[in-house]
C-alpha cells in the first residue's frame, strides 16, 4: 500500500512540477504578445454597446475595419474574426456576443475553406486563439472540452509551448517591443511581404483547385449561426472577402464555393455577396498595393474593401439594386479579366 | 494502436491499475486480454494469423510433448522385457514421429512468415529468370499486407517449438498461456526474441507493485521516448533526405547522413526497447535486453553480440550450433584440418554455419538483394576476423601494441563503428546498386562544401538540429555512464528525489517541444518493417 501512496505522490508532484515548468513557459504568451486576450478585454469593456458584428478567419480578420464601418455606417462595430477560426468558434463567439450586445447586424465571412476545413488541419491551432478571445473562465472551460478532442491535447499543449517559447525568443533577440500588435476593435493591420503576388498569370491560370470535401459538422455550425441570428431578430449578411488575383486565377474552383454560399442564402433568405466579383476590384484593389499576401488584405486594402462593402450596404439599404455591381460567376470575371498584370 | 499516442499512454494506465487491482494468479489474463487488444487495434484480420500461430504451435508441442511421455512411459513399462535393440528402434520411431510434428509445424509457421514477407520477392526473381528465357513472367496480384510483428512472434514461438522437440522445456498445457507468450504486446511487434522458458517465468509469476519499479520503469519510459521522438524522428527525416538525393550531395555530407543514420536506427530502436523494457519493469516483468551499448564495441562480432541481441541469441541456438554440429559439416571440417591445416581447417565448420547464419539474417530484415548483401558482407567480416585471428595477433605482437591501452581500444572502438555504419547503409538506401552508388559517392566526391547549408542541405528549420546533436551527446554521456553502473542507479545515487522530478519534467517538456512527431516522415519504428 506504501507503495502505491509513494508511487501516486510521485505522479502528482511531477504533475505540479510539469504544470508550473510548463506555465512559466507559456506565461510569455499569456502576459505579451497573445492580443487575443486583450481583445476579450477590450469587447468586455465595450459590452453592452455593440451592435454591429463582423465575423470570420484570418480573411475577415485582415479585411474588415471597424473604423470606416462605424463612419460610414453609423454602428458601433466590432470585428470578432480571428486567424484559423473554425465555424464553431463563430459560432460561440457570436452567442457569446448576441447575448450581451443590443445586435442589429452581423456580417459573417465565408472563404473557400470555410466548410472544407475539417479540424486536423488547423482547428486545434485556431482554437488558441479562440480560447483567448472568449471572456471568461467558464466560457473558456466550455468551449475547450466542446471543440477541442482528446487526441488534441498534446498538440495544443505543444502550440501553447510553441507560442511561449516564441515569446521568449524574442525576450532574447530584443525584439519584445513589438509584442502588441495595434488593436483597433478587432481589427489587427497585416503586413508581410509576398513574393507570390508577382507572378506570371499566364502561366499559373487555373494549375491549382481547393479542396471540396464538406466537412460536415461546419455545415451544421452555419445552419446554427443562421438560426441563432434569426433568435435573436438580427440580419445576417454572408461574404466573401477579396482574394488577390493571383489566388483567384489560379485556383479553377471558386465557383463551387459561391454556389454553395449563393444557395445557403437563398435557401435562408440572406445576402450573399463575393467581393472578388465586384466588379471594380481590379482597379480599386490591384495585387501590388491592397495586399499583404495572396489570401489577404494589407492595412491599405483593407481600407479601400471596408469602404467599397459599406456602400454595398448603403445602396442597398436606399432600395438600389447592388446585383449589377457584381459578376454573376467567377466564369464571367475571368472573361473580363486580363492575364497582364 | 500507434505507441506515440495520448491513447497508448492511457493503455498503459489502465492496464497497469487493472493489473495489480486482480488477484495475483488472474494477473497473465489481463496481460493477454491487453495483448490481444492491443493487436486487434492494428486489424483484426491480423489476429488470425497470431492464433493459427498459437493454435499450431500450441497442437504441435502438445503432441510431441505426448510422444515424449509415451517413450518413456513404454521405456520404463518395458525395460525388463525388451532388448536394447527393440528399445531403439521404438525410440528412433517416435523420434521419427516428433520430427515430422516439428517439420510440419514449421514449415506451417514459416510458410505464414514466406508467404506474406518473400513471395513478391520470390516471384520477381522467378520473373527475372523466366523472362531471360523469352517466356512470359507471372502476374503478381497478390497484395500482401505483411501483419504485423510477424517476423518476431513467428520466430519466438519456433524457438519454442524446436526446445519442446530438445526436451529443454515442457510443452505448456494451457492455451491461454501459449497464446501471451506468442502475442505479449510489449516485445510483439519489435522484439526482444525471448525464449519461452524466460519469457514465462517472467509472465506466470506473481507479481508485486513496487515503488522501485514503478519510478525506475518511469523513468526508462521517458528516456525511450526522449531516444525516439527528439533524436530519431528528426534524424529519420535528415537521412531520408541524404538517401533519396545522394547523388546530389557531396561525398562529406552523404558520409555525415551515414552516420545520422547509424544514430537514426540505435535511437529509434533502442529508444522503443527502453519504452517497453521500462513498461514492463512497471509491471514487474523483465524482458531480456536486446541492447549493450553496441556502438562501443571493438569487432563487428562483438557489435552482434551487443546490438539487437536477441535475434543473435536465436540464430546462435536455431541456426548456428545446428549448422555447426551437423554431421556433414563436421565431416568437412575434418577434411579442412587434414587438406588445409589445423588452424584454418578447424575454423571451416563455423565458417559455413556463420554463412547460413548470415545470409538468413540478411533474409529476415528484409525480401531484398540489398539485405542479403548487407548480410553476406556481415559474415564476410565476422568470418575473415575468425580465419585473420591468428595472423591478427602475431602482427600486434610484432608492432609492439598494448591490447589494454585506451588509445588501441578507442581505435577499436571508431573503426568498428565506421565499419558498421557503412554496412548498415547498404540496404537502406534502396536498391543494391543504390547502396553502392552511396558508398562511392562518399568515396569519390571530394567536393569542399562552402557554407553550412551546402554541408547540410537537409537541414530544416522545423526540426532542430541543435537538439538532435544535444539529444545524441546526451545519449553518448548516458552510454559511458552504464560501462560503470545503471544509469538510474547513478541518478539515485547522484540527485535528490527533487532534482530527478525537476530533471524529468524537464525532459517530458523538451520531448513535446522537440520531438517530432511519430506519424508521417518519421513515424512508425524502423524495426517494425522487419
Amino acid at each position: 500500500m506504501n507503495n502505491f501512496k509513494s508511487a501516486i505522490r510521485t505522479c502528482i508532484i511531477f504533475l505540479i512540477v510539469l504544470t508550473i515548468l510548463s506555465a512559466a513557459i507559456m506565461s510569455a504568451f499569456f502576459a505579451g504578445e497573445n492580443y487575443y486576450y486583450q481583445d476579450s478585454r477590450e469587447r468586455a469593456e465595450l459590452s453592452g454597446t455593440l451592435d454591429f458584428f463582423v465575423c470570420g478567419a484570418s480573411h475577415a480578420m485582415r479585411g474588415f475595419r471597424p473604423d470606416i464601418i462605424d463612419e460610414e455606417l453609423g454602428v458601433n462595430s466590432y470585428n470578432l474574426s480571428c486567424s484559423r477560426q473554425t465555424m464553431q468558434g463563430r459560432y460561440e463567439l457570436l452567442k457569446l456576443e448576441l447575448n450581451r450586445n443590443p445586435a442589429k447586424t452581423v456580417v459573417l465571412e465565408l472563404s473557400y475553406d470555410s466548410m472544407t476545413r475539417n479540424r486536423d488541419e488547423e482547428g486545434p491551432e485556431g482554437d488558441i486563439y479562440m480560447l483567448g478571445k472568449l471572456g471568461g473562465f467558464m466560457p473558456r472551460v466550455k468551449y475547450f472540452f466542446s471543440a477541442v478532442r482528446p487526441k488534441e491535447y498534446g498538440r495544443m499543449y505543444y502550440n501553447y509551448l510553441d507560442n511561449g517559447v516564441n515569446c521568449i525568443k524574442k525576450i532574447i533577440h530584443g525584439t519584445w517591443k513589438d509584442k502588441n500588435t495595434k488593436l483597433e476593435k478587432g481589427y489587427a493591420a497585416y503586413k508581410r511581404d509576398d513574393d507570390e503576388l508577382n507572378q506570371d498569370l499566364k502561366q499559373i491560370y487555373h494549375t491549382r483547385s481547393f479542396e471540396e470535401t464538406i466537412y460536415e459538422p461546419n455545415v451544421d455550425y452555419l445552419n446554427k449561426i443562421i438560426a441563432l441570428c434569426k433568435e435573436k431578430n438580427v440580419q445576417l449578411i454572408l461574404v466573401t472577402t477579396p482574394l488577390s488575383k493571383v489566388t483567384v486565377c489560379r485556383y479553377d474552383n471558386l465557383d463551387t464555393f459561391r454556389e454553395w454560399y449563393e444557395n445557403a442564402a437563398k435557401e435562408n433568405g440572406l445576402q450573399y455577396y463575393d467581393f472578388n466579383l465586384i466588379k471594380d476590384k481590379e482597379e480599386k484593389l490591384p495585387d501590388s498595393s491592397a495586399f499583404s499576401d495572396k489570401f489577404h488584405l494589407g492595412n491599405k486594402g483593407a481600407g479601400t474593401f471596408t469602404k467599397m462593402f459599406t456602400d454595398v450596404l448603403n445602396k442597398e439599404a436606399a432600395g438600389e439594386n447592388t446585383s449589377d455591381l457584381f459578376y454573376s460567376s467567377y466564369s464571367e470575371l475571368e472573361a473580363h479579366m486580363s492575364l497582364d498584370k | 494502436m500507434e505507441l506515440l499516442t495520448l491513447g497508448f499512454l492511457l493503455f498503459c494506465i489502465v492496464l497497469v491499475i487493472i493489473y495489480y487491482l486482480v488477484p495475483k494468479t488472474m494477473q497473465w489474463w489481463v496481460l493477454l486480454a491487453a495483448s490481444l487488444y492491443f493487436y486487434a487495434m492494428s486489424g483484426i484480420k491480423n489476429m488470425i494469423y497470431v492464433l493459427i500461430t498459437a493454435l499450431s504451435t500450441y497442437a504441435a508441442t502438445r503432441m510431441i510433448q505426448s510422444l515424449t511421455d509415451r517413450q518413456k512411459e513404454w521405456i520404463k513399462a518395458n525395460k525388463k522385457t525388451t532388448s536394447k535393440e527393440e528399445r531403439a528402434a521404438y525410440k528412433a520411431h517416435i523420434q521419427a514421429k516428433r520430427r515430422a510434428i516439428l517439420v510440419a509445424a514449421l514449415l506451417l509457421n514459416f510458410g505464414i512468415l514466406c508467404t506474406f514477407k518473400y513471395l513478391h520477392f520470390l516471384i520477381a526473381q522467378v520473373n527475372t529468370v523466366i523472362s531471360s528465357f523469352g517466356a512470359s513472367p507471372i502476374n503478381d496480384t497478390l497484395k500482401l499486407i505483411i501483419p504485423l510483428g510477424i517476423s518476431f512472434y513467428t520466430f519466438q514461438t519456433m524457438g519454442y517449438l524446436v526446445d519442446v522437440y530438445w526436451n529443454k522445456c515442457p510443452a505448456e498445457k494451457n492455451f491461454g498461456r501459449v497464446l501471451l507468450f506468442v502475442s505479449f504486446f510489449p516485445q510483439m511487434t519489435q522484439g526482444p526474441i525471448s525464449n519461452y522458458k524466460d519469457l514465462t517465468t517472467e509472465l506466470f509469476k506473481e507479481h508485486t507493485f513496487t515503488y522501485h519499479h514503478f519510478s525506475w520503469g518511469a523513468q526508462r519510459m521517458f528516456w525511450g521516448f526522449f531516444k525516439k521522438m527528439v533524436v530519431a524522428n528528426v534524424l529519420s527525416a535528415y537521412v531520408q533526405d541524404v538517401f533519396a538525393n545522394y547523388a546530389s550531395y557531396s561525398g562529406i555530407t552523404t558520409l555525415i547522413g551515414a552516420f545520422m543514420y547509424s544514430v537514426q536506427i540505435y535511437a529509434d530502436f533502442s529508444g522503443y526497447m527502453d519504452m517497453m523494457c521500462g513498461f514492463c519493469e512497471v509491471l514487474d516483468i523483465r524482458l531480456t535486453e536486446n541492447f549493450e551499448r553496441p556502438y562501443f564495441s571493438k569487432s563487428i562480432a562483438e557489435y552482434w553480440r551487443r546490438w539487437h541481441s536477441s535475434l543473435g541469441a536465436w540464430f546462435k541456438t536455431y541456426v548456428y550450433y545446428p549448422m555447426a554440429m551437423v554431421k556433414w559439416n563436421q565431416r568437412l571440417g575434418r577434411w579442412s584440418k587434414q587438406k588445409l591445416g589445423k588452424t584454418f581447417g578447424q575454423t571451416v565448420p563455423a565458417s559455413v554455419a556463420l554463412v547460413v547464419v548470415w545470409l538468413t539474417t540478411g533474409l529476415w530484415h528484409g525480401a531484398s538483394w540489398a539485405y542479403i548483401a548487407w548480410g553476406g558482407v556481415n559474415g564476410i567480416f565476422i568470418i575473415v576476423s575468425l580465419w585473420m585471428e591468428t595472423v591478427y595477433a602475431s602482427w600486434k605482437q610484432k608492432l609492439g601494441i598494448n591490447e589494454a591501452s585506451w588509445g588501441w581500444r578507442a581505435f577499436q572502438t571508431i573503426r568498428t563503428f565506421i565499419l558498421v555504419t557503412f554496412i548498415k547503409v547498404l540496404p537502406e538506401v534502396g536498391t543494391l546498386s543504390d547502396g553502392f552508388g552511396l558508398w562511392k559517392q562518399i568515396f569519390t566526391n571530394h567536393t569542399i562544401p562552402r557554407s553550412f547549408h551546402a554541408l547540410l542541405p537537409f537541414v530544416d528549420k522545423k526540426m532542430p538540429l541543435l537538439a538532435v546533436m544535444i539529444g545524441t551527446i546526451l545519449i553518448f554521456v548516458t552510454s559511458l555512464i552504464q560501462r560503470r553502473q545503471p544509469i538510474r542507479q547513478w541518478l539515485e545515487d547522484h540527485t535528490n528525489y527533487a532534482v530527478r522530478i525537476l530533471i524529468f519534467a524537464v525532459l517530458f517538456i523538451v520531448i513535446v517541444y522537440f520531438g517530432y512527431p511519430a506519424s508521417g516522415n518519421g513515424g512508425g519504428f524502423m524495426y517494425e518493417q522487419f
